[in-house]
C-alpha cells in the first residue's frame, strides 16, 4: 500500500512535465514481491531517459535482477539498466545488457540508443570474427547482425550491407547481398574498391561475388576482368574477352579497350595465362598470316602439352571469318608489338626533347670527371627514353667514347632506354656491340649491350613473340660460363629484365651456376637477375620458393659484399606484392646481425606492401628508420615508406618532413627518395615545400637526392600550373654550371635535368595503372634505381617506370582517325610543352651559320688553315671544344627537325624545311585544333603547345582562350586528365565513354560507311629512320677519322 | 530568481560596468548589413577551414550587433541567408515585422566601452575580413561557392541573431515559443561540428525564452535529449551548454539532489568553452554548498571568480562573489575587505559585509538584527537558506576570540561575552566548539576554594610557534603548486602557429650566412691589404 501511495507523485509529476524525481520507483524496487518489482520496471522503463542519473544509483540492483534466474522480468530489468548504462556512456555494458533484454531490445527503432549500440555491436562482432583465435561468439549478437542485414535489405542499403559483410567476413551474406541486390554494378564496384582487407580475404571474397556477379547480362564488363586479374583467374577473363568477342561489333571495340587496359597494367603474368586460355587461329587457316604465326610462337613458349588440346580447341572453336579477325587483333594486341610500336610511334613523333639543355650540359662537364660523363650519359637516355632518338649519340660518338671500363657499360646499356620497347629490331640495333662468337671487342661494351637488350625487352619477354628469342639469346649468354665478368654482369640483368617474373626454374638454374661461381661483379649480376626473374612469385611456386631459400642461404655463405647485397635486393624483389606472404622472411632478414640482409628486409617490406599503404609496415619501417645502427638500413627503410604509401601521395610529405630534418644526412637522403617515389609526376606542394629546403643541404648527397625528387615531382608540370618549375630549372643550369658545387651534388643536377624532362616530355613516372593496378614494372625500376647509390649502371631502371602520358584514339581496324578530338577545359599554357631554352640557342646558331659557310665554299687545305688559326686564338684550347665545332654541321639538320617553330621563323629554303614539312603532316591531326581556334593557330601548323607558347608571346594582350581541343593522338599528362572530356557529338565516340580520356581509347564510328581519315600507327623502322637522320650507330672503337 | 536572471545575463549580455562616461553616448555608427556581413566572413572562413576560433570570434563579435541592431536591417539578412526552404522563416520575418523598430533603438543601450573597443580592433587586425562586404568581382562567384558550402552555418547564425534581438525586445516572450522551437528543431537537425558553437547559442536562447515565458521545465526533456545526441556526436560545446542549462533549471526549481546526482554522472567538457566552464563552477560551487561540502564549493568558486571575464558580466561576478563570502564564513574563515570594495560591486555586496562583520565579531544580536534587515534582499538573492545555517558560526567565531584572549575564563563569562541563554547552554556549546576542532582548549572546573562547586572555566591551550612546524612550508607549496597550474594553463590556452620553429631556423640559418659572408670579406679585405702591402 504504500508503495502505491508512493507511486502517486511520479504520476502527478509526469503529468506535470516531469518536475520531480524517480525516488519513488527506486523505493519500490526494494520491495520483495516480484508484482510490484515489475511494475515498477515498467515505470521505469518509461522514464529513464530522464531520470536516469537518479536511476544510476539503483543500477546495481537492477543489474542484479536481470540476473536474477528466478526474476519473471528479467529482461525488462536488462532493457532498464542498458539504457542507463548507455547514458553513462559505458556502452560496452550498456551492449552487453541489451543482449540480454530479449525482445525489448528493438533493432528497427530509430533512436539513438539503438543505432548507437547497433553500430557498436557489429564493431565487435566484426572484432569478434577477425580476431586470430576464433572465439564464441554470442548467439544474440549474432542475431541481431542478422537483424541488422535484414534491415538493410529492406532498406536497400546494398552497399552497407556489403561492407558489414565483408568486414565481418560473412561470405554467406555477401553471396546473400549479391543476390538480393538490384545495383549489382555499384555493389561491385564498391566491393573492388574497399581498402584495408587483408589480401587473401579478399580475393575469397572476391572469388564469390565472381560466383554470383560474373555473368550477368547488364554487367560492367571491364570491372569484371579488373577483379578476375585481381584473383589472378586468367581462364575466366579470357572467357569475357572471347564472349565480347562473339558478339557485336562494339563488344569487340570494348575487348580491344579491357586488352589494352590489362597490357597497361605491366602484369606480364597474368597476360601470359590469358593468352593461353585464348583461341587460336588454327595453322589451317592461312598459315602465312601474322598473327597466326605469333600464336604458333608463342605455343612454342608455353608446354608443348598445352599447345595440342588448345590447337584443338581452336579447331573446335568454329567460328567465322570476322570472328577470328577479331581474335587476331586481340593477339595482336596482347602478344603482339602493337602496344609499344603504338607508344614508339607517338613518343617518335611528339618527342621535344630540347637538345640545349643536353648540350649545355655536356659542355658544362667537359672536364675529364667519369662520374659526370656517366650522369650526362644517363641524363640523355633519360630524355630520349623510348623516343628512339640517338642523334646525339651519334653525333658525339668520340665524347661517348670517352666512358671507360664500368663507364662504357653503362654508355651502351643506355641505348636500351632510348630504344626502349622497340622490340623489332633490338637485336639489329645493338649488333654492333653485342658479343660476336669469340672475337671480344670490349668485354664492358659487350656487358652494357646484353644489359641493354634485357632494358628494351624488360617485361616482354614472354608475352612477345620476339621477346622468346631474345630471352633465349640472353640465356645463352649466360650460359657461356668463363666469359668475362662484366659480360656475364651484363647479361644476367638482361635475362632478368627480360624474362622478368616469369620465373622459370630453367632460367633459374642457369643464373643460380653463375651466382655459385662466387664471382662478385657476375654473383651481384645472377643474384638481380633471379630476383627479376621471380619477381612476385614469392613462395607460391617450388622455383621461386626454394630460390628464395638458396638466395638466403649463400648470403650467409659468401664473402663478397656485393653479392649479398645484390641477394638483399633479389630476395626483396621476389618477395613483390605478397603482403603477408613475405612476413617470415622479413621476421628473418631484418633479425640479422649482417645490415646488408637488414636492408634487403626492408625493400622485402616496402615492396610486399607496396601501395597498400598499409599500417603496420608503415611502423615498422618507421620504427627502423629511427632505430637501426646502420645508415644504410636506415635510408633504405625511409625509402621503403615511399613504395608502401604510393597511393597516397599528398600523406608522404607530411610523413617524413621530421625525418627530413633529421640529424642524420642518410636519413634526410632517404626522406627525398620516399617523396621522389610517392610523389612523383603530381606536382605536390606539399613535397616541394619539404624537398626545397633539402636542395640547400649541408651535405652534398642530401642535395643531389632532393634535386633528383624536385625533377621527379615536376616531371611535366608546365611553368602557368606550377610557378617553381622555372626557378628549378635555372637552378639546375646554375648548379652544373658551378666550379664550387661538388661532384655529387653536380651529379645529382644533371641527372636532375634528365628526369626533369623525360622522354621528350611525354613520360611521367606512374605506379599505377590508370584502372588503379600497381605497376610491377614502375615499381621494381624505382626500386632498382635507388640502388643506383651502389651501382651506377642500375640507373637506367628507371626507365622501367616511365609511362608514357598519350591519348591516342584507335578505329576498329586500329587505325587512328585524326578527325577525332577531346576537349580540355583549361588554359592551353597549363598543359603546354616547356618553352625550349632561348638564348643560349642564338649564339649557337650563329656558330652553326659560320661552320655552315665555312663547309659550303671553302676547300678542305683553308678549312684546316682556319681551325689552326682559331686554335691560336683560343690559346690552344681543348680538344673538347674542337670536337664540339666539328660536329656542327651535322648537327644542323636535327636542330631544324626539333624545333620546326624556330625553323619556320628563320625562313630556311633548303631542303631540311622540307623534312619539316614532313615531320608536320604526321602531327596534323593534333593541329586540327589549331583550326577550332580564333587565334587563327592553324595557320602557323604546328603543334599546339609550342603554337599556344607562340602565341603567347606574340600576342599578349589577347586573353588566353579557357579550352582548347587534343587532337589524335596527343599528350594528356595526369593532371590533365581532370580537364579533359570527351565530346560525345563526333564521328567517333569511345567505346567506354565513362571511361577517362587518356590512353588508348578505342573509337566506335558512328558512321561507318563514310570515308575515314586516318592515319597508320607503325614503329619508327630503322630503314625509316636511315632516310632522314645519319647512318647507324658505331661502336666506340672506331676512330672518329672513319666517319 | 534574481540569481538566474543574473547569470543569463552574464552569458546574454556582457553588462557594461556604469562607466563615467555613460552620459556623453559615443555616436555608435547604426548596425548595417555591412557589419553582420562580415561576420558572416568569418564563420564561412571558420567552416571552410575548420578553424572553430573564427566562429568564436563571430560569436564575439555579435554583441554589438545583437544589442542595437534594427529590425529592419536583420530582416534583410533574413532575407539574403536563410534559405526559403527554412521552415520557421516566415514566422521570422513575421516576427521581426511585429517589433517595434524605434522601441528597440532606445532600448538599445551604448555600447560598453570594451565591446566597442573589441569590435574595432577586429577591424583593424582583420583586413581579410570584408571577404562578404566588399567583394571584388572575380571572387564574388568563389564567396558565393564558400557561402553555399556554409549555409547551414551561415543561417544558423542569422536565426540565432533573430532570436537574441526579439528575446531582448523584451514583450510577450510567450509567443516566441514556437518559433524558438522550430528554429532549435532545424539547427539540431544538422549534424556538422563546425556549427557545434552557433548551435549551442541557439540552445541557450531557445532555453532562456522558455524561461522568460515561466515554460522552463518543458526544456528538461528536450535538454536531456540533446544532451545525449552532443555526447554522442563528441559535440563538447553543446554538451556543455546543454548541461549547464539543466543545471541552472534544476537549482532553480530547488531540485538539488537531482542536479547534483546528474553532475555526479556526467563528464563536463572541461576545455572547450571558458564560459561555460565558469558557469559550470558556478553551479557545482553551489550545489556543494548547499550539501554541506563547504571546502570544495569554496574551492570550485574560487576557480570560477579567477575564470570569469574580467571587465564584463558583472552580475555573475558578484552572483559569485556573494555566494564566495557565505561560502567562507561557514568555513570559519573571514574575508577580506577587499572583495567587498571590488568595483561596481559594493551596493550589491553590502549586506553581505553587514553580515560578516556581525560573524567576525561573534555578535549574535548583531547578526540576527542585519539577517533581519536583508531578509528580502537574501531571499532575492537565493543565499537566505545558506545564511540561516550561519548562526552558528556566530557563536562559534565568538568563542574563538574569547579563546585566543584568555588563557583562562569563566564559563559564566564565556555566556556573559557571546551572549548565551544559559551556563550549562555555554558549556554544551564549548565543548562541541573543542570536539569540532574549532578552539584549542579544555574544560576544567574551577580551583577550589575559589567559589561555588560546580563553576567551570575554559582554558586555552598555548599556542606553539607556528613558525616552528612544517605548515609555512605547506602553505608556500599551495601557493607555488597554484602559480605553476595557472602558468601551465596559460601555455595550454595559447595558439602556436604552425612551423613558427622553422622561421626561428631559417632567420638563424641568414644570420649565420650572413656572418659567413662578413668573414669571408674579412678575410678578403686582409689578403688585399696584405697584397698592398706587399706591393709597396
Amino acid at each position: 500500500m504504500a508503495a502505491v501511495a508512493m507511486l502517486r507523485p511520479v504520476e502527478a509529476g509526469n503529468a506535470a512535465g516531469g518536475a520531480s524525481s524517480a525516488g519513488g520507483l527506486l523505493a519500490l524496487l526494494e520491495e520483495q514481491d516480484d508484482a510490484l518489482r515489475t511494475h515498477a520496471l515498467t515505470r521505469l522503463a518509461g522514464v529513464v531517459d530522464q531520470y536516469w542519473a537518479e536511476v544510476a544509483s539503483a543500477v546495481p540492483l537492477i543489474e542484479e535482477m536481470s540476473e536474477d534466474p528466478g526474476f519473471p522480468a528479467r529482461e525488462l530489468a536488462a532493457s532498464v539498466a542498458s539504457k542507463v548504462f548507455f547514458h553513462l556512456e559505458e556502452y560496452n555494458d550498456a551492449l552487453r545488457l541489451a543482449l540480454g533484454a530479449g525482445p525489448h531490445f528493438d533493432v528497427t527503432a530509430k533512436t539513438e540508443y539503438v543505432s548507437t549500440l547497433v553500430s557498436r555491436c557489429i564493431d565487435e562482432y566484426v572484432a569478434l570474427r577477425c580476431a586470430d583465435a576464433p572465439a564464441t561468439i554470442d548467439a544474440r549478437m549474432e542475431a541481431i547482425v542478422e537483424r541488422m542485414f535484414e534491415r538493410c535489405f529492406t532498406d536497400g542499403a546494398w552497399t552497407q550491407a556489403m561492407g558489414i559483410a565483408l568486414e565481418a567476413r560473412r561470405l554467406d551474406m555477401v553471396e546473400q547481398t549479391v543476390r538480393r541486390c538490384d545495383d549489382k554494378a555499384v555493389l561491385l564496384s564498391y566491393s573492388f574498391d574497399l581498402p584495408l582487407l587483408q589480401r587473401r580475404t579478399q580475393l575469397q571474397l572476391l572469388v564469390c561475388i565472381l560466383f554470383f556477379g560474373c555473368f550477368w547480362q547488364d554487367v560492367d564488363h571491364t570491372a569484371v576482368v579488373r577483379c578476375l586479374q585481381v584473383l589472378g583467374e586468367a581462364a575466366l577473363a579470357a572467357e569475357v574477352l572471347k564472349q565480347l568477342l562473339r558478339s557485336t561489333q562494339d563488344n569487340a571495340l570494348l575487348a580491344y579497350q579491357i586488352a589494352f587496359d590489362l597490357v597497361e597494367s605491366e602484369n606480364q603474368h597474368f597476360i601470359v595465362e590469358v593468352t593461353k586460355h585464348l583461341p587460336k587461329r588454327a595453322v589451317k587457316a592461312e598459315g602465312g598470316a601474322a598473327p597466326a604465326a605469333t600464336g604458333a610462337e608463342e605455343g612454342k613458349d608455353a608446354d608443348a602439352m598445352d599447345t595440342e588440346p588448345l590447337l584443338q580447341q581452336a579447331a573446335a572453336e568454329g567460328g567465322d571469318e570476322e570472328f577470328w579477325g577479331r581474335v587476331d587483333k586481340l593477339w595482336l594486341v596482347l602478344a603482339g608489338n602493337f602496344n609499344s610500336d603504338l607508344s614508339l610511334n607517338f613518343m617518335f613523333k611528339q618527342t621535344h626533347t630540347d637538345v640545349l639543355i643536353l648540350n649545355n650540359i655536356k659542355t658544362a662537364v667537359e672536364t675529364r670527371n667519369s662520374v659526370l660523363h656517366n650522369a650526362t650519359v644517363a641524363a640523355h637516355a633519360f630524355m630520349n627514353a623510348g623516343t628512339t632518338v640517338d642523334a646525339f649519340l651519334r653525333e658525339h660518338l668520340e665524347w661517348m667514347g670517352r666512358a671507360t671500363n664500368w663507364g662504357k657499360f653503362s654508355a651502351t646499356a643506355s641505348i636500351g632506354v632510348v630504344h626502349k620497347g622497340h622490340m623489332g629490331e633490338s637485336m639489329a640495333l645493338l649488333q654492333p656491340y653485342l658479343p660476336q662468337g669469340g672475337v671480344s671487342a670490349s668485354p664492358y661494351s659487350e656487358g652494357g649491350a646484353l644489359y641493354a637488350l634485357g632494358l628494351i625487352h624488360a617485361n616482354h619477354g614472354a608475352a612477345v613473340a620476339d621477346g622468346a628469342d631474345v630471352v633465349a639469346y640472353l640465356a645463352k649468354a649466360v650460359r657461356a660460363q668463363g666469359s668475362n665478368e662484366a659480360v656475364l654482369h651484363g647479361a644476367c640483368l638482361g635475362l632478368g629484365l627480360a624474362a622478368m617474373a616469369t620465373g622459370s626454374a630453367e632460367l633459374y638454374e642457369d643464373l643460380k651456376n653463375t651466382l655459385f661461381t662466387d664471382s662478385a661483379v657476375a654473383g651481384e649480376g645472377a643474384a638481380l637477375g633471379i630476383g627479376l626473374l621471380m619477381l612476385g612469385c614469392g613462395n607460391s611456386t617450388e622455383a621461386s620458393s626454394t630460390a628464395v631459400k638458396d638466395m638466403v642461404a649463400y648470403a650467409h655463405e659468401t664473402q663478397h659484399e656485393k653479392i649479398i647485397r645484390g641477394l638483399a635486393m633479389g630476395v626483396a624483389l621476389t618477395m613483390y606484392g605478397q603482403e603477408e606472404g613475405a612476413e617470415g622472411l622479413y621476421e628473418q632478414l631484418s633479425r640479422d646481425r649482417d645490415p646488408l640482409l637488414r636492408y634487403g628486409a626492408m625493400y622485402t617490406l616496402g615492396l610486399a606492401y607496396c601501395g597498400t599503404s598499409s599500417n603496420a609496415a608503415v611502423r615498422r619501417l618507421l620504427h627502423v628508420a629511427v632505430s637501426d645502427v646502420s645508415d644504410d638500413v636506415r635510408l633504405a627503410a625511409v625509402t621503403c615508406l615511399g613504395f608502401v604509401m604510393f597511393r597516397a601521395p599528398t600523406q608522404v610529405p607530411q610523413l617524413v618532413t621530421l625525418l627530413a630534418e633529421s640529424f642524420n644526412a642518410h636519413v634526410r637522403y632517404g626522406a627525398c627518395m620516399a617523396i621522389a617515389v610517392a610523389c612523383a609526376g603530381t606536382g605536390a606542394r606539399e613535397a616541394m615545400d619539404v624537398l626545397e629546403p633539402m636542395m640547400d643541404d649541408m651535405v652534398d648527397f642530401v642535395r643531389q637526392g632532393a634535386t633528383i625528387a624536385m625533377a621527379m615531382v615536376l616531371m611535366q608540370q608546365s611553368e602557368a600550373a606550377v610557378p617553381k618549375v622555372k626557378a628549378f630549372r635555372a637552378r639546375l643550369s646554375g648548379v652544373i654550371g658551378d666550379k664550387h658545387q661538388t661532384t655529387m651534388t653536380k651529379m645529382g643536377a644533371v641527372l636532375a635535368s634528365g628526369v626533369l624532362d623525360a622522354g621528350g616530355r611525354n613520360v611521367t613516372i606512374a605506379l599505377q595503372s590508370r584502372a588503379g593496378f600497381t605497376k610491377m614494372a614502375s615499381v621494381v625500376g624505382l626500386a632498382m634505381w635507388c640502388q643506383h647509390w651502389y651501382w651506377y649502371p642500375l640507373m637506367h631502371f628507371l626507365s622501367l617506370a616511365f609511362s608514357p602520358t598519350l591519348l591516342i584514339g584507335l578505329n576498329k581496324d586500329f587505325k587512328m582517325p585524326r578527325q577525332w578530338s577531346v576537349t580540355c577545359h583549361a588554359r592551353p599554357s597549363l598543359f603546354a610543352y616547356p618553352k625550349k631554352t632561348e638564348e643560349k640557342k642564338e649564339d649557337k646558331r650563329e656558330r652553326v651559320t659560320t661552320v655552315t659557310l665555312s663547309t659550303t665554299a671553302k676547300a678542305k687545305a683553308r678549312e684546316h688553315r682556319k681551325e689552326l688559326e682559331k686554335k691560336k686564338e683560343e690559346g690552344g684550347g681543348s680538344g673538347g671544344k674542337m670536337e664540339v665545332d666539328k660536329e656542327e654541321p651535322a648537327k644542323a639538320p636535327m636542330d631544324v627537325d626539333k624545333e620546326p617553330a624556330k625553323a619556320a621563323s628563320v625562313t630556311f629554303a633548303d631542303g631540311g624545311a622540307e623534312e619539316t614539312k614532313g615531320g608536320e603532316e604526321e602531327s596534323k591531326g593534333e593541329s586540327t585544333a589549331g583550326d577550332a581556334k580564333p587565334e587563327g593557330e592553324g595557320k602557323t601548323e604546328e603543334e599546339t603547345a609550342a603554337v599556344t607558347s607562340e602565341t603567347a608571346t606574340k600576342k599578349k594582350k589577347e586573353p588566353e582562350p579557357t579550352s582548347f581541343t587534343c587532337g589524335n593522338p596527343s599528350r594528356i599528362t595526369p593532371p590533365q586528365v581532370a580537364v579533359v572530356a570527351f565530346d560525345l557529338n563526333q564521328r567517333y565516340v569511345p567505346v567506354r565513354a565513362s571511361g577517362k580520356p587518356v590512353g588508348i581509347v578505342m573509337l566506335v564510328d558512328t558512321t561507318p560507311d563514310a570515308d575515314e581519315d586516318v592515319a597508320a600507327v607503325e614503329a619508327p623502322t630503322r630503314d625509316g629512320g636511315a632516310e632522314e637522320d645519319a647512318p647507324p650507330p658505331e661502336p666506340f672503337e672506331w676512330s672518329p677519322k672513319s666517319k | 530568481m534574481e540569481v538566474d536572471k543574473v547569470t543569463a545575463a552574464a552569458t546574454a549580455a556582457p553588462v557594461s560596468a556604469p562607466a563615467a562616461d555613460d552620459a556623453t553616448p559615443k555616436a555608435a555608427a547604426p548596425i548595417t548589413l555591412a557589419d553582420i556581413k562580415r561576420n558572416i566572413g568569418f564563420i564561412v572562413r571558420a567552416t571552410e577551414s575548420n578553424q572553430h576560433r573564427l566562429t568564436l570570434r563571430a560569436i564575439r563579435n555579435t554583441t554589438a550587433i545583437r544589442t542595437r541592431v534594427a529590425p529592419a536591417v536583420l530582416k534583410e539578412a533574413v532575407m539574403a541567408y536563410v534559405p526559403e526552404t527554412h521552415p520557421a522563416r516566415a514566422q521570422m520575418l513575421e516576427t521581426l515585422d511585429a517589433l517595434p523598430a524605434p522601441a528597440v533603438e532606445a532600448a538599445a543601450e551604448p555600447p560598453s566601452e570594451a565591446a566597442s573597443m573589441e569590435v574595432e580592433g577586429e577591424k583593424e587586425k582583420d583586413p581579410a575580413a570584408p571577404e562578404g562586404a566588399e567583394t571584388p568581382e572575380p571572387a564574388k562567384e568563389k564567396w558565393e561557392e564558400k557561402l553555399s558550402l556554409a549555409a547551414p552555418e551561415v543561417e544558423t547564425y542569422v536565426c540565432m541573431l533573430v532570436l537574441a534581438v526579439v528575446l531582448r525586445s523584451g514583450g510577450e516572450t510567450g509567443a516566441l515559443l514556437p518559433l524558438a522551437n522550430a528554429l532549435l528543431a532545424r539547427v539540431t537537425s544538422f549534424n556538422r561540428r563546425t556549427l557545434d558553437h552557433l548551435a549551442s547559442k541557439v540552445l541557450f536562447y531557445c532555453s532562456l525564452a522558455h524561461e522568460r515565458a515561466g515554460r522552463a521545465s518543458d526544456m528538461r526533456a528536450p535538454l536531456l535529449a540533446l544532451h545525449r545526441t552532443c555526447c554522442l556526436r563528441h559535440d563538447e560545446i553543446g554538451q556543455a551548454t546543454a548541461l549547464n542549462l539543466l543545471l541552472r533549471q534544476m537549482l532553480s526549481q530547488n531540485l538539488l539532489d537531482q542536479a547534483y546526482k546528474l553532475a555526479s554522472k556526467t563528464n563536463f567538457p572541461e576545455t572547450c568553452s571558458n564560459n561555460q566552464f565558469c558557469r559550470y563552477l558556478y553551479y557545482m560551487g553551489r550545489i556543494g554548498a548547499l550539501q554541506l561540502d563547504y571546502t570544495d564549493a569554496h574551492a570550485k568558486l574560487t576557480q570560477c571568480a579567477r575564470k570569469a571575464p574580467a571587465n564584463t558580466a558583472l552580475a555573475f561576478r558578484t552572483a559569485v562573489q556573494r555566494l564566495t563570502v557565505i561560502v567562507q564564513l561557514l568555513l570559519g574563515e573571514v574575508p577580506e575587505r577587499a572583495v567587498f570594495n571590488a568595483a561596481g560591486m559594493r551596493a550589491a555586496l553590502a549586506p553581505y559585509l553587514q553580515l560578516t562583520q556581525a560573524v567576525r565579531l561573534g555578535d549574535l544580536v548583531e547578526f540576527n538584527a542585519a539577517v533581519q534587515q536583508n531578509k528580502a534582499t537574501f531571499q532575492a538573492d537565493r543565499t537566505y537558506t545558506l545564511i540561516q545555517r550561519l548562526a552558528h558560526n556566530v557563536v562559534k567565531a565568538g568563542l574563538r576570540k574569547v579563546n585566543v584572549a584568555y588563557s583562562r575564563i569563566a564559563l559564566a563569562d564565556v555566556r556573559a561575552k557571546v551572549r548565551l541563554d544559559s551556563d550549562a547552554g555555554a558549556e554544551f556549546i564549548c565543548a562541541r566548539a573543542i570536539r569540532d576542532g574549532v578552539i584549542d582548549a579544555s574544560i576544567e572546573p574551577v580551583e577550589k576554594g575559589a567559589g561555588g562547586g560546580a563553576a567551570r572555566c575554559l582554558r586555552s591551550r598555548e599556542q606553539g610557534d607556528l613558525y616552528a612546524t612544517d605548515e609555512p612550508q605547506r602553505a608556500f607549496h599551495r601557493r607555488v603548486a597554484f602559480c605553476l597550474d595557472v602558468h601551465n594553463g596559460a601555455v595550454r590556452a595559447m595558439r602556436y602557429p604552425e612551423d613558427a620553429y622553422k622561421r626561428d631556423l631559417e632567420r638563424a640559418k641568414r644570420k649565420g650566412a650572413l656572418e659567413d659572408k662578413t668573414e669571408e670579406e674579412l678575410a678578403k679585405e686582409i689578403a688585399e691589404d696584405m697584397d698592398e702591402d706587399g706591393a709597396l
